[in-house]
């Protein structure tokens, strides 16, 4: 028999991993395969962080987790059991090193999701861990219990999704009857980037004149679209705009059977999710469903695949408005040093001043909508005085050292790396250049390239880097010629950046991740 | 019995109402009084919010861990938390609300209506004294016709033809608190050509000459237990109507900007600020002010104008009472009595003895 004190011990090791690896799972949006994912990232051997550029010590080819996984099959395979489940309580309490259980940037939320997940899965190990007690060598399972956890939570979300189908379609239901009722003109936006700015830039620009709602954050699923309508969606609401992300084909069509959108948007399609959606062919296919039930299509045509689909929807006998940044549209924002000039159906309109951190395509996209709900472009010119950049976009500030801080932590991709570093570069600074990043993420099989490729190009501007965290050191490390900075997490790094740069320099911080990544 | 704090809101000050009210719960709860959080939804939910709750918790909507309510009226009325499988319905032991709600149906007398008929004890302004005050043009005619100083102010309708003062034009929608619908123009053309495409204008639209000579001067008035006037504030930037809390950036480091740029006292002439003063105090009685109330002039060196009223001004003003200082706690105690000492409303039946119906007959008859 197991003894009390091991009992408990175990089970504390494993609530610790419990709460840990739910944690990943909700923040992933309950995708059961993320946690292979996770598990696999944060298992690999780590790199040494170092604040100059000499003094790295040597990369140690291991982590503690590999270490502890050899020493538990060493000492159970000869029969001690006891120091076997010495090791696991270790691993279980303090495992993955660095996987925090409390969360810095998202907490554990103790949703109703999360419990019912969390009992479930509880009630399952424990039953499974009591069950070997009368074996020969009682501890076995109950050790078994801890180290599988992640895999536990991935059989439990998996079982339990027809109940969380039912749940959801709950919310849909009174959002639906919700919709119905305020009965707004909707407008539907999706694309790989730029559909939260598109979707804040429209409201900016209808605010003056109409009440509008759009749904707030990247709410963009159906449980965030639902949720967002039933709380957001006041009566007398005249638009409704409407965030559509995917991460596989017929989601966005589930949508749109519900939110049905008269006019729809697609602002870019790029290597997004590709963790998910495998190819780009696959993300086109799913973001065309958006176009479906819509009378109205808005396409950005900077994007070579979206102009394509303009022809095709014209003859299926939709109304399709282009925007664009670089070539004639139906509506077309160009940026001349600091003002955008805007044309509407091939004429100038007239003139807003630039806003830092706007990206013009997006604009454009949000003038071309606001045209399909028949604002005129005196309207719509007078509205981009009403602009501003989503948070953490390229958002330019000087610290009180004198230091001048770009802001760009807002979900990065390549398009947006690419104008982040443009704009790094183009500050007029006496000192030095300093980019502060941990890389891109969710590019699937690209993510190593691309985050290789930035950093070739921070490295071709002349500036310095800096990396934060693990997850994309190696590609980052391989794509910069010259050494470079890690630190193991953003607060060290700013930390550095504070006592470090003076007066004349100048510092991009290009996305941030959350710290379920390493 | 608690002290229930209520703000959100389906209004464009929604926003600000969650500061108000975080700052109001945080500070009863810090100083011990025990209160509950009662979070208004954009579509007219009511739920009781954690004690720690953030204000970036209801940027999505509703928090995590809050609790529906109804509110229901009659004689067990108040906010009644829903029962479940375990749990049984219970309504909330609530000794008075803070009402904190900024704008909409907040602040013209909806919610106002809807705590009496519950039969709850609230702080601010009564039904009618809310109602009177978010109507711009009721306001403007009460001021005028008790012969205080307001700009000339007119009605504008599609059936207007002319205005009898010149432009610049300001319109502004004859309901609603906040910045949001109003456009400065030019001429009366552009001004009936923007009655039409702007729809916060569609629910009724009141005219004023645009004065861009004009700056804004504040006063708060206190009305328990005795009328107070804070200090007269000047805020540097125009339609500045709440205080507007910046979440300045994490990575420049330093302070931030705490809040809007302001002049506090305002540097004005022993004659404006008597004037001022002499002004709010006609208009406390005037307009039935009850717990806190902001006036907002219009006003250069040698002139002012009466401009509006906020009936439940962002942060309660507690920023404006600095001489004599009132701690936000005090200014939270002196509301809350008023709440149970001094009645919103005052419903009778007298009269209603029932002659009219004896003598009434059948209805049918009526009809005939």
């Amino acid at each position: 028999m197991l003894s009390v004190v091991e009992g408990i011990a175990l089970s504390g090791a494993f609530f610790a991993q419990l709460v840990r690896w739910l944690r990943v799972l909700q923040r992933e949006h309950y995708e059961p395969a993320s946690l292979r994912l996770f598990f696999a990232r944060w298992s690999a051997p780590r790199a040494i962080g170092a604040t100059s550029l000499r003094d790295f010590g040597r990369e140690v080819p291991t982590s503690s987790s590999a270490v502890l996984v050899v020493a538990l099959v060493i000492t159970v395979a000869r029969g001690f059991d006891d120091v076997g489940i010495a090791i696991t309580i270790v691993y279980g309490l303090l495992c993955p090193w660095g996987l925090s259980v409390k969360g810095r940037t998202g907490p554990l939320h103790w949703t109703r999701r999360a419990t019912t997940i969390g009992i479930v899965a509880s009630a399952a190990s424990v039953a499974i861990g009591i069950s070997g007690v009368f074996e020969s060598r009682p501890a076995l399972l109950a050790i078994a219990m801890v180290w599988v956890v992640p895999v536990t939570l991935d059989i439990v979300t998996r079982v339990l999704a027809p109940f969380e189908e039912r749940q959801a379609q709950k919310f849909v239901d009174t959002a639906t009857k919700r919709l119905r009722r305020v009965d707004p003109r909707v407008v539907a936006i999706t694309g790989s980037y730029g559909k939260t700015s598109t979707k804040n830039h429209l409201a900016d620009l209808l605010s003056g004149d109409a009440r509008v709602v759009a749904s707030p954050r990247s709410y963009n699923n159906r449980a965030g679209l639902s949720r967002a309508i039933n709380e957001n969606l006041a009566d007398g609401t005249q638009v409704f705009i409407a965030e559509m992300g995917t991460y596989g084909s017929g989601e966005i069509a589930a949508l749109c059977s519900w939110c049905t959108p008269e006019i729809s948007v697609v602002t870019a399609i790029g290597p997004v999710h590709l963790e998910r959606m495998k190819s780009l062919d696959v993300i086109e296919s799913a973001k065309f469903e958006i176009t479906n039930l819509a009378s109205t299509v808005v396409l950005n045509v900077d994007d070579e695949r979206l102009a394509r689909w303009v022809g095709r929807l014209r003859d299926e006998g939709k109304r399709v408005l282009t925007a664009s940044r670089d070539s004639a549209a139906d509506a077309r924002v160009t940026p001349v040093g600091d003002t955008w000039r805007i044309e509407i159906d091939g004429e100038e309109v007239g003139e807003a001043p630039v806003v830092a951190g706007v990206e013009a395509s997006n604009l454009a996209c949000a003038i071309a909508a606001g045209v399909a709900l028949g604002r005129t472009p005196k309207e719509l010119v007078a509205g981009c005085s009403n602009v501003r950049a989503v948070d953490n976009r390229l958002n330019v500030a000087t610290a009180p050292s004198g230091v001048v801080v770009i802001d760009d932590t807002f979900n990065a991709n390549p398009a947006s790396a690419t104008r982040a570093l443009s704009a790094l570069a183009a500050l007029s600074l006496s000192g030095r250049r300093v980019v502060v990043t941990p890389g891109m993420v969710e590019l699937g099989s690209e993510q190593h390239r691309e985050n290789s490729v930035l950093a070739q190009s921070v490295f071709a501007m002349d500036a310095e880097l800096v990396t934060v965290a693990r997850t994309n050191l190696k590609a980052l490390s391989e794509g910069y010629r010259g050494k470079t900075r890690r630190f193991n997490n953003r607060n060290e790094a700013v930390a550095w950046v504070r006592t470090s740069l003076v007066a004349g320099d100048g510092v991009l911080y290009l996305n941030d991740l959350p710290d379920h990544y390493p | 019995m608690k002290i229930g704090v209520l703000f959100g809101g389906p209004s464009p000050e929604h926003d600000i109402s969650i500061l108000t009210g975080l700052q109001a719960l945080r500070e009863l709860n810090r100083t011990g009084r025990e209160a509950v959080g009662i979070y208004w939804t954009k579509t007219n939910a009511f739920v009781a919010v954690p004690d720690d709750v953030e204000a970036e918790a209801f940027l999505g909507g509703v928090p995590q861990g809050s609790r529906p309510l109804d509110l229901q009226f009659g004689d067990d009325g108040g906010f009644v938390e829903r029962g479940g499988r375990l749990a049984k319905e219970k309504t909330l032991e609530l000794e008075a609300i803070v009402v904190a709600t900024h704008g909409g149906p907040g602040e013209d007398g909806t919610i106002q209506g809807a705590l009496d008929l519950a039969g709850l004890c609230y702080t601010g302004p009564s039904a009618a004294g809310a109602a009177l005050g978010m109507d711009k043009w009721a306001f403007g005619c009460v001021v005028a016709s008790a012969g205080l100083s307001t700009l000339p102010r007119a009605l504008l309708t599609e059936s207007t033809e002319s205005l009898d003062f010149a432009g610049p034009y300001i319109l502004k929608p004859r309901f609603g608190g906040s910045s949001i619908g109003i456009d400065v123009v030019a001429d009366f053309a552009t001004a009936k050509a923007r009655l039409k495409a702007n729809t916060h204008l569609s629910f009724g639209c009141i005219v004023e000459p645009f004065r861009a000579d004009l700056y804004d001067l504040q006063i708060a008035v206190r009305t328990f237990p005795t009328r107070a006037l804070s200090l007269i504030e000047k805020p540097l930037r125009r339609n500045n109507d709440a205080e507007i809390l910046n979440y300045r950036d994490k990575y420049v480091g330093g302070e931030g900007m705490v809040s809007a740029p302001r002049e506090l006292p305002a540097l004005l002439n022993d004659s404006q600020t008597s004037t001022i003063n002499a002004l709010a105090d006609k208009l406390a009685d005037l307009l039935q002010v009850r717990g806190v109330a902001r006036i907002d002039f219009l006003a250069n060196d040698s002139e002012i104008y009466v401009n509006e009223i906020n009936t439940i001004p962002g942060s309660l003003s507690k920023y404006l009472f600095v001489n004599p200082p009132v701690a936000f706690r005090a200014l939270l105690d002196d509301l809350i009595a008023e709440a149970l000492e001094r009645p919103t409303h005052l419903y009778s039946s007298v009269g209603a003895d029932g002659i009219v119906l004896r003598s009434a007959g059948s209805i049918a008859a009526k009809l005939a």
